[in-house]
C-alpha cells in the first residue's frame, strides 16, 4: 500500500480527504507559491478533485490568492457545465434504451453525485455509465447503433461480448463517452462477478425530474471498490473518495457486501480498495469493514490477479488471456478461447496488428504476471 | 427485488401550490450549484446558463413559485434596495429565464 500513497502527493491526497471526519492530513495555512499552486492545480483537475478543492478554498481551509480562487472557481464552473451536458446525454440514452425495452441502472457519475454526496457539485466526472443485463446487451447495442451512437470498438466474436466482456464504449451522437456495462471489470475478476447479483435491488434518484435507478448502496461500494482497486494505476483517487463517503455516511449493510465480494472471490478486491482508501485519505475513523480490510491477507492467486490491473505493462490482450483461468465451465471456456484466438477481422483491424501478436503478448504476460512494483 | 427512490439533485419548486402566472422553476432543467454560482441546462439546450450575483439570487428566490412582484420584493429586501429601483432588471431575468427553458410561468 505504501507505493500507491507514494504515488500521490500529501496535498493532493488532503484535497481528496477534505470534509471527510477523522483524516489527518493538513491543508496549508497560507497560500502556495505559483511554483507549488501548478501541479498541484494540475493533478487536482486530472484526479477530478476541482469540487473539492473549490470547497475547502470557499470555506477558507485552504487559503489562496485572488488569482488561484478565480482559477478554481472558473475550472469548477466548466468542470459542472461538463457534467450537466453528460447527464442530458445520460438521459437521452436512458430514454432511447427503455423505450427498446432494455432496462438500465446508472453507474458511477450522477448516481453517485446525487446520492452518496451531500452536494452533487462535489463530484465531477467525465462520461456516462450504463448497466444492462447480459441477456439484454445485444438488444441495447443495436438501439445505439441504429441511433447513430458510434461503438469504439467491435467485439472479437457474435455474441462475445453478451457472455464474456465488461462491455462496450460507445461515442454519443454528441460527442460524449458512454460505456456500456455488462459487468464491472474486464479480466479475470470480471468473469468471478455475477453481473445477475447486480440486479437484485436499486435505488432510485430524480434528474430532470425523472426517476433513474443506480445500483442499490452495496451495489455502489462493490463497484466503487472495484474502480479504485482495479480500475487505473496509479489508482484514481476519486473512487477512493466514493468509497469513504458511502462507507462513512450512507447506512451500508457491511455483512452483505463481504458476502458478495466472497461469492465473487474478489474479497481481496474490496479489502484493497478499502485500505487503499483509508491510507490514500489519512482515515483515523475506522469501520468494521476497514478493520476487516486491513487485516485482510490475499491469497497468491489474488496478488497475481490484482498485479494484472495494477502493472500498466498488462494490457487488454494479457487480462483476456488471464481470464480463461477462471471462465466457468469447459464449453464456456473453449467458446472464450475460440473468440480470443479468432476473432472477427474488423475486430483485428481496430485493436490488433496480427493474430499472432496478440497471442505471444498475452501468453507472455499471463505467464511472466508482471511485477514492476 | 428492493427499490428505494431517493429525491437529491433537485432544484424545482413545489409546482401545485403555484399561482396561476407566477415563475416557476422548470423540473426538467439540470443545475449545479457552485458556489454562489448556479450553472443550469434547460433540456435540450446546448449551452449551459451560468448565473453569477443577483441572477443567482433570482434563481434562489424562485425556490418555491412566486409572482414577478414576489421577487422583485424579494431580492430588493435582500440587496437593501428599492423595488422600483430593481424592477426591470429583474423582469428581464426573469424573462429571458423563461426563454431559454430554465423556468416557466404557472398556467392560469
Amino acid at each position: 500500500m505504501r507505493d500507491l500513497v507514494a504515488a500521490h502527493p500529501q496535498l493532493l491526497r488532503a484535497v481528496a480527504a477534505y470534509g471527510l471526519p477523522g483524516t489527518v492530513h493538513t491543508l496549508p495555512d497560507r497560500p502556495l507559491s505559483e511554483e507549488d499552486w501548478r501541479p498541484l492545480f494540475a493533478a487536482v483537475r486530472h484526479q477530478r478533485l476541482v469540487g473539492l478543492l473549490h470547497a475547502a478554498v470557499r470555506a477558507r481551509h485552504f487559503p489562496v490568492t485572488d488569482a488561484q480562487g478565480e482559477q478554481v472557481l472558473r475550472r469548477h464552473v466548466q468542470a459542472m457545465t461538463s457534467v450537466l451536458l453528460l447527464e442530458q446525454s445520460l438521459l437521452a440514452t436512458v430514454d432511447l434504451l427503455e423505450s427498446a425495452g432494455v432496462e438500465v441502472r446508472v453507474l458511477k457519475g450522477s448516481a453517485v453525485a446525487l446520492l452518496d454526496y451531500p452536494e452533487p457539485s462535489l463530484r465531477s466526472f467525465g462520461d456516462v455509465d450504463l448497466l444492462v443485463q447480459s441477456a439484454e446487451f445485444d438488444a441495447a447495442v443495436e438501439a445505439l447503433s441504429s441511433a447513430g451512437y458510434r461503438r469504439r470498438y467491435p467485439q472479437p466474436q457474435p455474441g462475445f461480448d453478451r457472455r464474456f466482456s465488461k462491455g462496450a464504449s460507445f461515442f454519443t451522437p454528441d460527442g460524449h463517452e458512454l460505456d456500456l456495462h455488462r459487468t464491472f471489470v474486464m479480466g479475470p475478476y470480471g468473469m468471478t462477478i455475477r453481473p445477475e447479483d447486480l440486479w437484485r435491488g436499486s435505488q432510485g434518484f430524480q434528474l430532470a425530474g425523472r426517476t433513474l435507478h443506480a445500483l442499490d448502496p452495496e451495489g455502489r461500494v462493490l463497484h466503487a471498490a472495484f474502480h479504485a482497486a482495479l480500475g487505473n494505476w496509479p489508482a484514481r483517487l476519486a473512487p477512493h473518495r466514493d468509497l469513504a463517503e458511502m462507507l462513512l455516511f450512507r447506512r451500508i449493510d457491511e455483512g452483505q457486501v463481504r458476502a458478495t465480494a466472497q461469492t465473487w472471490q474478489a474479497e481481496a478486491v474490496l479489502a484493497r480498495a478499502v485500505s487503499g482508501a483509508w491510507e490514500l485519505l489519512g482515515l483515523a475513523d475506522v469501520t468494521g469493514l476497514s478493520t476487516w480490510s486491513a487485516r485482510h491477507q490475499p491469497t497468491e492467486r489474488d496478488v497475481k490477479f490484482i498485479d494484472l490491473y495494477s502493472n500498466p505493462q498488462n494490457n487488454y490482450a494479457a487480462k483476456s488471456f488471464a481470464a480463461v483461468r477462471v471462465v466457468p465451465g469447459l464449453r464456456n471456456k473453449l467458446g472464450y478461447l475460440r473468440a480470443l484466438a479468432l476473432p472477427d477481422r474488423s475486430y483485428l483491424d481496430q485493436r490488433h496488428a496480427s493474430f499472432t501478436a496478440r497471442l505471444r503478448h498475452g501468453l507472455r504476460q499471463s505467464v511472466t504476471g508482471g511485477g514492476h512494483r | 427485488m428492493r427499490i428505494d427512490i431517493r429525491a437529491s439533485g433537485q432544484d424545482a419548486a413545489d409546482v401545485p401550490n403555484a399561482q396561476p402566472g407566477s415563475y416557476v422553476r422548470r423540473v426538467d432543467c439540470l443545475v449545479r450549484h457552485v458556489g454562489d454560482v448556479v450553472v443550469l441546462l434547460p433540456i435540450g439546450a446546448h449551452e449551459a446558463i451560468t448565473l453569477t450575483g443577483s441572477a443567482a439570487a433570482i434563481w434562489h428566490e424562485l425556490h418555491q413559485p412566486k409572482s414577478e412582484r414576489s421577487v422583485v420584493e424579494g431580492l430588493a429586501e435582500s440587496f437593501c434596495v428599492s423595488a422600483a429601483d430593481i424592477r426591470e432588471s429583474v423582469v428581464q431575468v426573469l424573462e429571458e429565464l423563461n426563454r431559454r427553458g430554465a423556468v416557466e410561468r404557472a398556467p392560469g
